[in-house]
């Protein structure tokens, strides 16, 4: 429809063009002429500003090729990890911290009882009362207590931008890190 | 063969339009003249029509039988059998497994009907037979508003086939009732190392007899050595999808398994052992222990080049317990199970329990891939450590190898400690 009305649009300015070359006296007073030809500049201008329009919302594709220059990546022993604490530190649902703290939970279980000898239940009981490490971040993260630690650390911890639950579980992580590697 | 709109010129009659807005509104004749600029090119692209390429590739390849880290040259001829090309774009089909080291595997060019054009790149051998992909085409008309993407290849590939590099030693578990090693057997017969002796018989060598003892005693006693056999070995690599992790540009710990696995299969068959190699993964291959020289190609060639040792992840998915059934199946009730696995994970030591249980004595090699730089980094680390010595205290041998030092060393290293 809007192309047609263009069209009409269109062809009655060139036919009142050709008039004007053709028989000027026949085309009107040269006042009704400029009025006119300043309409038909103000058609073109909001055509002009149409077509501006469409430019701005239409993105220019280009197909993708593939990167083909570098062999496959791939991905490090704990990546998923590293991404799901993250996720989970940044996150407000308590299900993705569940996750993450059950999981840390099974791996503390596992170290205690493989190189403390620990039973199972008496490994869960050290993590329930925090008797399985001496640092207050990594006991705090399974009893959810707030450690007790200098005003100096508070203020560090706070200008660090992690949020507590991800010092926390940094802090079992390091713990388990420093028992198994202490065997 | 897809074809698209690239929108590069959807605008372009805002040119034309606005110049005629401001030549009739303002009484500029001049400006008229860049309407006309904007409408030609506002026509050319509406009316340029989408190419139709018509191609014909060819790669050559320096060497098809490279070894391991050669660098290969690819040179690759592009042919158009159709029409006038004039903006024409190629991105080669790289193996996924290859790095290119050395020029570009991607050509711009303008093609006119009935020519070629050539480019060079250089890429570096790695393990396994590679079949180069189709080369992804994009050809666009010479307005660029409109672009076709396809295909075109030919078969070209290469395989290279590392030679089995053996340690100086690797020590089989030791002989029990239920099973056969290679040094340590309690029965006596040909051997070097002492094992009793007993009243002469007429007929033993006199090399045997222990003349010290008669010029002591008096009374007539040969030696009798432990005797010696060989061991039959099962070479068993990881190669589920959770073990291709590696360091930061790194091969995968699936690479060092098969470099590990193929230095103890020639260290093994060098002295005198049966040796046989299978995969723990998706896609399950078994070779059959046995020696000689015919048995020692034939397990370099399927270490390098069965699908089931890709250096890329599987698709398929991986069943535990029908691939235990089908290793354990396989197995000579006499095989000693040496396996490669980098320990990521919980199943593989499940695996190796039930492995170890049903009579085959483990020893585990384990290339090291796991860092320190994040938190997920250090549980994993803290995760294999934890596994390895969960496996010592079953019994498992663990050869916990740092991928930053010779297997030989690691493999010495750890001799020592089974000694003490």
């Amino acid at each position: 429809m809007n192309r047609r009305i263009s069209l009409a649009f269109g062809g009655l300015a060139v036919a009142y063009g050709v008039l004007l070359v053709v028989a000027p006296g026949l085309a009107g007073a040269s006042a009704t002429t400029r009025t006119v030809v300043v309409l038909i500049g103000a058609a073109a201008g909001v055509l002009a500003f149409r077509a501006f329009l469409t430019r701005r919302d239409t993105p220019v594709e280009y197909t993708d090729v593939p990167e083909v220059e570098s062999k496959r990546v791939f991905p490090l022993p704990g990546q998923e990890f590293t991404d799901r604490l993250h996720n989970a530190s940044r996150s407000r649902r308590s299900q993705s911290r569940m996750h993450v703290r059950n999981d840390l939970e099974r791996s503390v279980v596992t170290v205690l009882t493989t190189y403390r000898g620990l039973d199972e239940d008496a490994a869960e009981r050290a993590i329930s009362d925090g008797s399985w490490t001496d640092d207050p971040y990594a006991e705090a993260f399974f009893t959810r207590t707030s450690p007790r630690r200098p005003l100096r650390d508070r203020i560090r911890d706070v200008m660090s931008g992690r949020t507590a639950f991800e010092r926390r579980a940094q802090h079992v992580v390091s713990e388990l890190d420093d028992i198994t590697e202490d065997a | 063969m897809i074809q698209q709109d690239t929108n590069r010129w959807v605008g372009i009659s805002m040119a034309t339009f606005l110049s005629v807005a401001v030549a009739l509104v303002f009484t500029v004749p001049a400006a008229l003249i860049i309407g006309v600029v904007g409408g030609a090119y506002a026509g050319w692209a509406h009316f340029d029509r989408a190419p139709d390429p018509d191609l014909s590739l060819s790669r050559t390849v320096s060497d098809d039988t490279p070894r391991l880290d050669d660098t290969i040259t690819v040179t690759v001829t592009v042919r158009n059998d159709g029409e006038f090309l004039p903006d024409l774009r190629i991105v080669d089909g790289v193996p996924d497994a290859v790095e290119v080291v050395d020029g570009s595997p991607r050509l711009a060019t303008a093609l006119r009907s009935g020519k070629e054009a050539t480019f060079t790149y250089e890429i570096e051998a790695v393990r396994g037979d590679h079949t180069f992909g189709d080369a992804t085409v994009v050809a666009r008309d010479a307005a660029g508003s409109v672009e076709v993407k396809s295909e075109v290849g030919d078969d070209a590939s290469f395989r290279c086939v590392p030679t089995l590099t053996a340690l100086p030693s690797f020590p089989l578990r030791a002989q029990s009732a239920r099973r056969v090693g290679r040094l340590s057997t309690d029965e006596s017969g040909a051997g070097v190392e002492f094992h009793a002796t007993r009243e002469y018989r007429t007929g033993d060598p006199l090399s045997r007899v222990d003349w010290k003892r008669f010029a002591r005693t008096g009374d007539l006693a040969t030696v009798e050595f432990r005797e010696e056999r060989a061991g039959t070995v099962a070479v068993v690599v990881d190669t589920r999808e959770s073990a291709y992790v590696a360091r930061p540009d790194d091969d995968s710990a699936v690479e060092y398994g098969v470099r590990a696995a193929g230095s103890v299969a020639a260290t093994l068959l060098d002295t005198g052992d049966r040796v046989g190699l299978a995969s723990y993964g998706p896609d399950m291959t078994w070779l059959a222990p046995s020696l000689g020289r015919d048995h020692r190609q034939r397990f370099r060639r399927t270490l390098a080049t069965d699908d089931a040792f890709d250096p890329t992840p599987p698709d398929a998915r991986f069943f535990s317990e029908s691939t235990f059934q089908r290793i354990l199946k396989r197995l000579p009730s006499d095989a000693q199970v040496v396996c490669c696995t980098p320990l990521c994970d919980d199943g593989i030591v499940r695996f190796l329990r039930r492995i170890d249980a049903h009579g085959h004595s483990v020893t585990v090699v384990s290339p090291d891939v796991t860092g320190a730089a994040s938190t997920g980094d250090q549980l994993a680390r803290a995760r294999r450590r934890t596994r390895i010595r969960g496996l010592r205290q079953a019994g498992v041998r663990v050869v916990d190898w740092p991928i930053d030092e010779p297997l030989a060393a690691t493999v010495a290293r750890a001799e020592r400690g089974w000694r003490a």
